[in-house]
């Protein structure tokens, strides 16, 4: 029996064997079509090889996306240039697909800098948000000024599964309903939250719970990266018409470690890890593009091969960049430092 | 699951007395009564400004308050606000401690340490020490509901919360965990329409509390809490399913703030008409009073004998407390850690009453 993934009453667009599912016309031109591809697999290619950077000790730690391609890059796609994504610390494909500047987003990696070296405000990318849950209440707030600023653009926040048990999920999601606010809340289920398994998370699926706040909650096959662009253009355009957030549950599945600190062998069966290998969304949207005709083999081999060139780069920047200066360890923590640090730091670089 | 109950002591049919016997009914009667008369004195003492502290009136939800309190077993426990004294007196507490407590004396819940609100008696009518910081004490409820189910005891903790509170992270947090564990535990807001100043259309999005439990898995009932037979049906419902190993239920109560937010606040804020109507149509009170005597289980003079006896016990309380000592500032720092034995000790009474 052909395995169609954990829950059938999400939307879907394309099947794991990659046959269409009804309506494929999502809205997108070939050119977009090929470009998602174009993106999932460089940001598997360097997602790969940020693991093996961390393990030859080029990178401090690293948390591995790999297996949510789909749901970041098709995402990230539906978004305009003025929107504005927050994300937590797993969103690196979401980031190259917004364009953000990868060696600078691996500085956080590298332990060169906090939080991403690139400009947020011109990136429409905030800062790496590590603690759980709270990029969704900066979200909230980012959205509720573009609204008083009738700027009409929206907020996109991601975040896991195990984040909306927090505290800062609900009273973000809260005040969004209440204040309208122009924000999509986007949960990529990936059924861990590093050893928590989503049974004891939530005893709900976790899209019932936007009927809580007052706004439509939608399950969507996160392996599908054109359900996943569907179903977030909608809500963003819903968001820019006024009628305020959406929260989209992308069902997916990490199929590496939480980060590289983490073995996940200890809490998960292989079995598992394999069933998802086969649920793969890089594949998948492969098979399909290629049934359609739409691209041909040799498009998938520039592809990868434009990926590996393109990774190469990276590498050899990523790995050639030194520590930063030393003064900036305190150069940004106050607008006008106090005179009692400015006279220890003095004291210190004059030993 | 959100029920919207009908009135059911004028249901052809149904049991209006909802299984209880005279001397219970006769007993919620004078637990009004009490709640309200001690709200009322406790009010008019600040004014004179011979009350110290602060006030939190609980007026107008008094049919909240007793009848979900009433649903508990002694064993049971209780963790309120500081505006549900009413649901600390229905499980218990001595009105002669509560008032020393307010007037900062020995004799009080805290021997004289507390502002004078944040009354409880965890160790003995198990109702947990009001914490200001709402709703603090819904994860700590969790908490005791999750030592029950571990320890096999068929016990329940209650918490109580404003409708403000349902915006907090802890009160998602806490309901999250009771459902997905299935712990006896039953979730009460007092949805009495004011969060301080902020109504419930700028708190939540969604028509009413109860259907958020939905979104947690759990049932939710919306009950009108003019109708105190109403709540503790209700109540006692959720009570004896959480006791049966069946979960957590959310329980919505919706009543009107008569007062400002303590008893510094006019509340200017709620319309005019919308109080008059609830103080004229919807008074758990008077309505209770008007349902026993109507239903032959007490006559006007009994009324007016339970009217009697709660004011008597209120000047009872009122002296008991005057004449209870101040704590003696040496002991200050005793009873911070449990191995002192301070809190097992009988605690000085040296300290006059000034």
């Amino acid at each position: 029996m052909r395995d169609t993934g954990p829950s059938d009453d999400m939307v879907r667009h394309v099947a794991p064997d990659g046959t269409a599912v009804g309506d494929v016309d999502v809205g997108l031109d070939e050119g977009d079509l090929r470009e998602l591809l174009r993106l999932m697999v460089r940001a598997r290619r360097l997602d790969r090889e940020c693991m093996a950077l961390q393990r030859q000790g080029e990178l401090t730690v690293y948390p591995p996306f790999e297996g949510q391609e789909a749901a970041q890059v098709g995402s990230a796609f539906a978004l305009g240039p003025s929107d504005f994504v927050f994300p937590s610390f797993r969103e690196l494909a979401a980031a190259i697909a917004r364009g953000v500047d990868v060696v600078e987003y691996l500085q956080y990696h590298r332990g060169t800098w906090h939080g991403g070296a690139y400009d947020p405000i011109a990136a429409r990318f905030a800062p790496i948000c590590v603690p759980v849950a709270t990029q969704i209440v900066h979200a909230v707030g980012w959205a509720l000024g573009a609204k008083l600023d009738g700027i009409g653009a929206c907020a996109l926040a991601y975040f896991g599964d195990g984040a909306t048990s927090e505290g800062d999920f609900h009273e973000a999601a809260n005040m969004a309903a209440v204040f309208r606010v122009p924000v999509v809340l986007f949960c990529q289920n990936n059924g861990w939250a590093i050893s928590v398994p989503l049974s004891e998370q939530t005893a709900v699926p976790i899209a019932r719970r936007a009927g809580g706040y007052g706004f439509p909650g939608v399950r969507v096959d996160g392996n599908d990266v054109l359900a996943v662009y569907a179903v977030t253009r909608a809500a963003v355009e819903r968001a820019r018409a006024g009628e305020g957030p959406t929260l989209i549950e992308a069902i997916t599945y990490r199929i590496g470690p939480h980060t590289t600190a983490d073995d996940a062998t200890r809490y998960r069966a292989p079995e598992e890890v394999e069933r998802w290998r086969r649920l793969d969304p890089i594949e998948r949207y492969r098979r399909f593009l290629l049934g359609a005709g739409i691209v041909g083999e040799e498009f998938v081999a520039a592809c990868e091969a434009e990926a590996e060139a393109w990774v190469a780069e990276v590498r050899t920047a990523v790995t050639a960049l030194g520590p930063p200066p030393e003064d900036e360890m305190v150069a940004f923590a106050f607008a006008e430092p106090p005179t009692t640090l400015t006279r220890e730091w003095r004291e210190r670089t004059d030993a | 699951m959100v029920t919207s109950t009908p009135e059911r002591a004028r249901t052809p049919g149904a049991d209006w007395r909802v299984g209880l016997s005279d001397d219970q009914l006769k007993e919620l009667l004078y637990l009004l009564k009490l709640c309200r008369y001690f709200d009322e004195r406790m009010e008019a003492l600040y004014r004179q400004g011979r009350l110290p502290g602060a006030i939190y009136s609980g007026r107008g939800q008094e049919g909240t308050h007793v009848g979900v309190a009433y649903a508990l077993r002694p064993e049971d426990s209780l963790f309120p606000t500081h505006r549900d004294l009413s649901a600390q007196l229905t499980k218990g507490l001595d009105l002669k401690r509560v008032m020393a407590q307010y007037w900062g004396r020995i004799d009080g819940y805290t021997r004289g340490r507390d502002g004078n609100s944040h009354v409880g008696d965890w160790f003995g009518h198990r109702t947990w020490t009001v914490m200001s910081h709402l709703p603090i004490a819904y994860p700590v409820a969790c908490g005791a509901a999750l030592a029950y189910k571990r320890r096999g005891e068929a016990r329940v903790a209650m918490g109580i919360c404003g409708d403000g509170a349902t915006s907090n992270g802890r009160w998602h947090e806490a309901l999250n965990v009771s459902a997905i564990h299935q712990l006896p535990v039953v979730w009460v807001v007092n949805n009495n329409q004011y969060a301080y100043s902020t109504p419930n259309p700028l708190e939540f999005r969604v028509p009413t509390i109860a259907e958020r439990a939905a979104a947690y898995g759990m049932p939710g009932v919306r009950v009108d809490a003019q109708d105190v037979l109403e709540v503790y049906r209700v109540a006692r419902e959720a009570v004896e399913r959480a006791r049966e190993g069946g979960g957590p239920t959310l329980i919505e109560c919706v009543s009107l703030r008569w007062r400002g937010h303590a008893g510094h606040d006019p509340a200017k804020y709620v319309p005019k008409e919308l109080l008059e109507r609830y103080m004229r149509e919807k008074d758990p009170v008077a309505r209770f009073a008007s349902l026993l005597i109507e239903r032959g289980v007490v006559d006007e003079e009994e009324v007016k004998r339970v009217q009697e006896r709660v004011e008597n016990e209120f000047d009872e309380g009122y002296r008991f407390a005057q004449a209870s000592p101040f704590p003696v500032p040496e002991d200050v720092t005793k009873g911070l850690f449990t191995d002192d034995g301070y809190w097992a000790s009988e605690p000085s009474r040296e300290g006059g009453t000034g």
